[in-house]
């Protein structure tokens, strides 16, 4: 039975836990019956399904009693219907999709039809729970031995997991598909330039508007083509480097304020632009594009840079201003931009910048200086001072200074006052002195009023008087309140048309001093026009910078003095008209008395020859020795008449000059002579001499009297030894000899080896009448000399003679080569 | 040589030492005295000299005046006038010869002076 058995059960062996199970099944208790009753189809059937991998599932029989095998045990869960379900009607085991199945088990039964479903869903209760379950399966025909479809074979396959792990895939697929979408439209609709880029060609994918705007090219130019085919020149920027960086390394590149040169309608523009290069992956992660957003920041960048220079231009004109300035900001006065120079000027250390005006400079506060800075702010009313005394605390002790200094609000570009510009200068220096300056002109004025001569001062154009000494109120000869403070023609109306309008006009205008003397200017006092002379003087009034402020007048009245003058002058001139008259009288006396003298000491002489000559020889030798005194004496007489006359027609102003050849003067003189000179064997050395404008006689008269003087006195055992020499004189040495210069004056010297005469007797000897010997030794009247110099100086020229006893002598005489006067003394 | 003089001088001194002088050394020579110019000009009607000496202070017309009315007169124009004065300034001597006087003489003051004069005057053609 054994052997039987086991080989009549052979049909259940194996199959696993569900072969252990199915055999340990009473199957009698079930409309199937006993397993050794069972058709040979069902034992076939259910030997296939247990010892199957795959898993099967058999309902049997009217009742559709299961069977299943290990494979499809996973399919029922932990907790649901296995075990039950073996030997279990259908329709007990699977209300909860009877309503699916029955439909399919009633197409296999009653139509022999196979059913077969992909991944069909039918939810099981299983591990506690109706679990959703996916099935691959097919519902076949089981026939058995009576032809009858006895049984429904479940061929089944759970395909759950593959089910949900597709389902997973298509709503993640849709999910992408649903964010391109979006992603497409959100960079469409972008309020931003976006696009995407593919690829390491940079393929443009999609684009906005914007971005194509900030290309300036046409979409249909770019979409689907490498961005760069377009944009060249922004490949060379380096964008081409950067895109594939970003491609390379999957980091994101972010730049800001970029420029990118851009063709814009063929014209090449630099515009600057905020972007973002973001990798763009696939659906597997792996990177395939670059997505770029990107912001035209042009106008923000250029009106930045341009602020940004324009604070740079502030920032460089603060900082190399020669004079305090000093930018703060906010209404706190944040102290952004000082120059060294107000940081020098504050004196309160260099390291300011980031503090506020308030901190730096507290004491400013009771100075009004916060108030003034704040509302400035405020109202965006600029404030300037002009010399504004301001007590600056330098090592705790508070100092006084004077500022120029402005308060300058400033905009933003909206007009927003964002903060104050100071400028200042120190001017303390300027106003201290300018304090002095006032005080000491305080002081002038004063000195001025009480100045003991007249003095005023007239200020402006319209010269108005300011100041006046009593003095001067005085000379004016008007009440005070008639010329004060009202311009001085106005006050003084008389003083005008006299010139004194021009000349104060003038210092005022061109600062140059203007002194007058004695200037006559006629005013009407007491009732009376009278004139009065004033030295004057006219000065410019300057301020310290030396601008002319006015004119200071400083008048003398000289008007007694220059009466007094004329007064002299008057009597002088009367003086010396009587003088000349009486000059001119004793010249013509002289010519008179001479010329009358002449004829009885001439007749003495001639009768006094007849007298001897009718005698004969009666004459006794003493009567001789008589006619001889009276013939010598009248000669004599003679000769005294004959020179007094010469000397009193020397000036009498009858002869012209006309040029005058010295040498035929010279040779004509010595000629007179030569009888004297053979006698006495004179030596003469001469060089040519030259040619003056002269009195022909009178060179005569002056060349016969210095040669007959050296031909005179020269001792007897000696011969003469006579020397002239000349030379021009330069002008300095013609001033030198007290002549006026601008005559070419000529020196000629007339030398002998005479006796000459002693150095005391050198201006002596030119007086008339004037005689240093005896008569008995050296003949002569004592004129010849004086007619000399009266030449001389009739020539406007001078003689003189140097000499030392025994040493000969030497006349020294000069004369004009040109005469522009008459003849004439000096 | 001069044969005829009309010597015209007030003073009676100096015509004496003229007529001394030529007397003794010109006896062939004939002089005529005029005391003025007037007496000269009355003297010359009926009476050509080969030369006139003429002094110039003189009463009723002096010799100045003399010379403006020879100038005046044709027919005696060709009677030359030496003037012989005791002046001896250039004045004088320029003046005189610009009213026409031939020539110009200070009185001498020695005989041999008065002699040496005449001879000079006769020497002039």
């Amino acid at each position: 039975m054994i052997t039987g058995n086991t080989l009549k059960r052979s049909f259940l062996e194996g199959g696993g836990e569900m072969g252990a199970l199915t055999r340990a099944y009473d199957w009698a208790s079930t409309s199937v019956g006993p397993v050794d009753q069972w058709p040979e189809t069902l034992k076939a059937t259910v030997g296939i399904i247990l010892r199957s991998n795959f898993p099967m599932f058999l309902w049997w029989g009217d009742n559709m009693i299961q069977f299943y095998n290990d494979a499809y045990r996973p399919s029922l869960g932990n907790e649901g219907k296995h075990p039950t379900a073996l030997g279990q009607d259908a329709v007990d085991c699977w209300p909860e999709i009877w309503d699916i199945i029955y439909p399919l088990i009633m197409k296999v039964k009653t139509n022999n039809e196979s059913v077969y479903f992909e991944d069909m869903l039918v939810p099981i209760y299983r591990n506690g729970q109706i679990e959703d379950v996916y099935w691959t399966f097919s519902y076949s025909a089981v026939i058995g031995e009576t032809g009858n479809i006895d049984g429904v074979l479940v061929v089944c396959n759970e395909t759950t997991e593959t089910v949900n792990s597709r389902t997973l895939i298509e709503k993640a697929q849709k999910r992408i598909q649903q964010s391109e979408s979006n992603l497409r439209s959100i960079i469409l609709q972008a309020p931003v330039a976006m696009c995407i880029l593919k690829g390491s060609d940079h393929i443009v994918e999609i684009a906005n508007d914007r971005i194509l705007r900030l290309w300036g090219k046409p979409k249909e130019k770019m979409i689907g083509y490498p961005v760069f085919n377009e944009l060249t020149e922004a490949r060379y920027e380096g964008f081409e480097a950067l895109l594939d960086k970003v491609l390379e390394t999957g980091e994101t590149y972010s730049a800001y304020g970029a420029p990118v040169t851009l063709y814009n309608e063929g014209q090449p523009q630099l515009v600057y632009i905020h972007f973002v290069y973001e990798p763009f992956r696939g659906e597997d992660g792996s990177i395939t594009g670059v997505m770029v957003v990107a912001i035209d920041v042009t106008l923000e960048i250029t009106a930045w840079k341009k602020l940004e220079e324009s604070e740079n231009k502030a920032r460089n004109l603060i900082e190399n201003a020669p004079f305090p300035m000093g930018l703060y900001e906010g209404r706190e006065m944040r102290l952004s931009i000082l120059n060294q120079s107000i940081i020098d000027a504050w004196g309160k250390g260099s390291d300011l910048i980031g503090k506020t005006f308030y901190e730096v400079l507290p004491e400013m506060k009771n100075q009004g200086v916060f108030d003034i800075l704040d509302s400035v702010f405020t109202t965006g009313v600029p404030y300037h001072a002009r010399n504004q005394r301001v007590d600056i605390e330098v090592d705790r002790a508070l100092r006084q200074y004077y500022f120029n200094y402005s308060y300058i609000p400033l905009r933003d570009s909206t007009g927003k006052i964002y903060g104050v510009l100071n400028t200042a200068a120190d001017v303390t220096d300027l106003e201290l002195a300018r304090q002095r300056v006032e005080r000491s002109e305080g002081n002038f004025r004063n000195l001025v009023q009480t100045a003991p001569v007249a003095m005023c001062i007239l200020m402006g154009p319209e010269h108005v008087v300011t100041v006046a000494s009593d003095e001067m109120i005085r000379l004016w000869g008007k009440p005070e309140e008639q010329v004060m403070n009202k311009p001085i023609f106005m006050g003084l109306p008389d003083a005008r048309g006299q010139g004194l309008e021009e000349i104060i006009k003038k210092v005022y205008e061109t600062g140059e001093l203007f002194v007058a003397n004695e200037q006559p200017v006629d005013l009407y006092r007491d009732d009376k026009v009278e004139t009065i002379y004033q030295n004057f003087v006219y000065e410019p009034y300057r301020d310290p910078n030396g601008n002319i402020l006015g004119v200071t007048a400083v008048t003398i009245d000289v008007t007694a003095q220059v009466l007094a003058r004329q007064k002299i002058e008057e009597i002088v001139k009367e003086r010396t008209e009587s003088l000349r008259k009486t000059n001119a009288d004793l010249s013509q006396f002289a010519y008179i008395t001479s010329h009358d003298l002449q004829e009885p000491a001439r007749k003495i002489a001639t009768f006094t020859e007849m007298l001897r000559k009718s005698l004969g020889d009666r004459v006794d030798p003493r009567s001789g020795t008589y006619l001889d005194k009276i013939e010598k004496s009248s000669t004599r007489m003679l000769s005294l008449i004959r020179d007094v006359l010469a000397f009193s027609t020397i000036s009498n102003g009858k002869q012209d000059f006309e040029p005058v050849n010295l040498n035929e003067i010279f040779a004509s003189v010595k000629n007179d002579h030569e009888l004297l000179i053979e006698e006495k064997q004179a030596i003469f050395d001469y060089p040519e001499l030259p040619v003056i404008e002269a009195i022909p006689i009178q060179m005569s008269q002056l060349f016969n009297n210095l040669l007959s003087n050296s031909l005179k006195f020269i001792p007897r055992d000696k011969n003469p030894f006579i020397r002239v020499t000349w030379k021009k004189l330069n002008e300095a040495e013609v001033l030198a000899e007290g002549l006026a210069a601008g005559s070419g004056h000529v020196q000629i010297e007339f030398s002998d080896n005479g006796i000459g005469f002693s150095i005391e007797h050198a201006e002596q000897i030119f007086n008339i009448f004037q005689r240093l010997h005896g008569r008995t030794e050296y003949e002569g009247t004592g004129i010849g000399l004086a007619i000399c110099k009266k030449i001389a100086e009739n020539h406007h020229g001078k003689i003189e003679a140097i000499s030392a006893k025994g040493q000969g002598a030497t006349f020294r005489i000069i004369l004009p080569s040109k005469q522009t006067g008459s003849p004439g003394n000096m | 040589m001069f044969e005829k003089i009309l010597l015209i001088d007030d003073d009676e001194d100096d015509r004496e030492f003229m007529l001394e002088v030529l007397g003794e050394n010109f006896p062939h020579v004939v002089c005529n005295i005029a005391v003025n110019g007037q007496d000269a000009l009355d003297q010359l009607k009926s009476y050509r000299p080969d030369v006139m000496i003429l002094d110039l202070n003189m009463p009723l017309m002096n010799g100045r005046q003399f010379l403006r009315a020879v100038n005046k007169n044709p027919d005696l124009a060709g009677i030359p006038v030496v003037v012989v004065s005791t002046s001896s300034d250039n004045y004088t001597i320029e003046e005189t010869k610009g009213l026409g006087a031939k020539d110009f003489y200070t009185k001498p003051d020695k005989l041999s002076g008065w002699k040496a004069m005449i001879n000079s005057i006769f020497k002039e053609p």
